[in-house]
């Protein structure tokens, strides 16, 4: 779907916000991009929309360059941009005006995602709606365009809590195998269910690109007791922790049986806090193998 | 798919005229009521084409106006159209719909203002225009017009903020440079003794006008060219 290698970019040549980066992601999965503020998050997605040219490098889009903006590939990709600017015209003309461009617009998708997100009124507006209410037009918009590739830049900015929980539910039901959903965001506890992918970007280059699976596979989630922290912590496996009223809330290497659950801004902390260690765990999936397979070959060998 | 295609330049237009079919009117109607009351006591009444002129200007140094703002801007360039498709409505919308709109309202209101004198003066003269012979003899005000839509379209595509002032202080500032360079070549041919062919050696008019004609279409289409490059730029 998009295959990015050896790119490099800056918008002043003496300063390089992407350095020798490599990137390859696959249809069928929602990522969720994560990075501090001004790493280049957005500029990552404009690059991959064809808004800005790496300096060097190939970016591949749906098969294409995506500098090139050809109509095919631009009816195939949506980006829901983090400010918006919309026309005076109502949420009904608006899918009317802009619906022919993409040809598998879905007419009930977007009625549909509206109801959901409780915007009722079609003949309101745009420029009369509040910022979080013009959000749900366009992703639901978005998500009814049903294009390949669909590139959302803190899409849950300005909705209200219930609205975040409908974001994502609609977006979990709109993802298919055809699909790559691309979602920036520092709001990561918004969209913790939803993503099924993790992107971290780091001083110019992609530190972590793996599923949830496979996050889950390498690293456990826990709170830990003095003693367990203690213990870990020697052992070198302790990875990031902080503190909380139940003791230690810490990101592991992989304990066996351990009760844990996922959390992406644990997940966050510890890839920037623990670079080195981070890069050792995960790449042998650039590698193309996991350690589960490498010890399932290591016990059948035996 | 094509890079031209028929039925997404008619979706480029369909988004102009539902974005912007209201603002068109109440253009189109302030001229219409500006040329329906000057027409009153006359017989005979030309289209105002100073106050059109301007509009045209103000219109074409506006068009790409969405570039200027990095959230229309990628809007704009995400559209699933192809920059020639982008590139051709706006010279259609420029160059040809907004003249025609704006030269109808304005003969729509001159006649208009006969039936204004049939209710007031109690008596009907149909009024006659006066084009400014612009279908023969004023070609070149049709080509100027044209090279001056598109440059301010160029600017339009060019300048972020105030595009429709820079451009022209732009054009100022190169006609100025211009004469200057023109004015010195001559001074220095006429100082050298060296006087440029006496009129009656220059080429026959018809060829004269050829050629001129020939260039403005050329200065057209380069500043049309430029305007192309721009949309294959990034969105800022």
């Amino acid at each position: 779907m998009i295959e990015i290698k050896n790119m490099d970019f800056g918008y002043v040549s003496q300063r390089k916000i992407f350095d020798n980066l490599n990137l390859s992601l696959e249809a069928g999965h929602i990522y969720g991009l994560l990075g501090k503020n001004g790493v280049g998050k957005t500029t990552l997605l404009k690059i991959i929309s064809g808004l800005r040219f790496c300096n060097s490098g190939t970016v591949s889009v749906l098969g294409m360059k995506p500098e090139h903006r050809k109509p095919e590939m631009l009816a195939d990709i949506y980006f829901v941009t983090e400010e918006m600017d919309v026309p005076t015209v109502s949420v009904r003309d608006y899918a009317k005006i802009y619906a022919p461009f993409y040809p598998n617009f879905s007419t009930a998708d977007f009625e549909d995602y509206l109801h959901q997100f409780e915007i009722v009124n079609l003949e309101q507006k745009l420029t009369k709606m509040s910022h979080g209410q013009k959000k749900k037009v366009l992703v639901s918009f978005a998500l009814a365009t049903n294009t390949k590739l669909l590139i959302m830049d803190e899409p849950t900015n300005g909705m209200d809590i219930p609205s975040k929980s409908t974001f994502r539910k609609v977006v979990a039901s709109a993802i298919t195998d055809d699909k790559t959903f691309i979602i920036s965001t520092h709001q990561v506890r918004d969209l913790q269910n939803v993503i099924d992918a993790v992107m971290v970007l780091d001083n110019g280059k992609i530190l972590l690109n793996a599923d949830i699976n496979t996050i889950c596979d390498r690293l456990t989630f826990k709170v830990l007791s003095a003693d367990e922290y203690e213990e870990l912590s020697q052992q070198g496996k302790v990875l990031y922790s902080e503190d909380n009223i139940a003791g230690k809330v810490a990101v592991c290497n992989h304990i066996d049986d351990a009760d844990d659950k996922f959390d992406m801004e644990l997940l966050f902390c510890a890839a920037i806090s623990s670079r080195e260690k981070m890069h050792e765990i995960f790449a042998e999936r650039e590698n193309g193998k996991s350690r589960f397979a490498d010890e399932m070959e290591t016990k059948l060998n035996n | 798919m094509k890079n031209i295609s028929f039925y997404r330049i008619g979706l480029l237009f369909k988004r102009y005229f539902c974005e912007n079919w209201k603002k068109d009117v109440i253009v189109a109607a302030i001229i219409f009521a500006v040329e329906m009351l000057t027409s009153l006591e006359q017989e005979t009444s030309s289209v105002s084409w100073f106050v059109l002129f301007i509009f045209f200007i103000l219109y074409s140094g506006r068009i790409f106006g969405m570039l200027g703002k990095p959230q229309k801007a990628i809007n704009y360039l995400m559209l699933p159209a192809s920059r020639v498709e982008k590139l051709t409505v706006n010279i259609i919308l420029s160059h040809f719909y907004y003249p025609v709109l704006l030269i109808a309202a304005s003969c729509l209101g001159i006649w208009a203002s006969s039936f204004f004198c049939y209710f007031i003066y109690d008596e009907f003269t149909f009024k006659s225009i006066d084009f400014m012979g612009i279908w023969g003899v004023e070609w070149y005000f049709v080509l100027f017009l044209l090279l001056t839509n598109a440059i301010m379209m160029f600017g339009s595509v060019y300048f972020k903020k105030a595009a429709v002032i820079k451009t022209l202080l732009c054009e100022a500032a190169f006609f100025v440079a211009f004469m200057v360079v023109f004015s010195g070549i001559w001074l220095i041919s006429l100082r050298n003794g060296f006087v440029l062919r006496r009129i009656d050696q220059l080429p026959a008019e018809w060829l004269i006008n050829v050629i001129v004609s020939a260039i403005m279409l050329v200065e057209i289409a380069f500043f049309w060219l430029l305007s192309y490059f721009r949309l294959k730029e990034t969105e800022a």
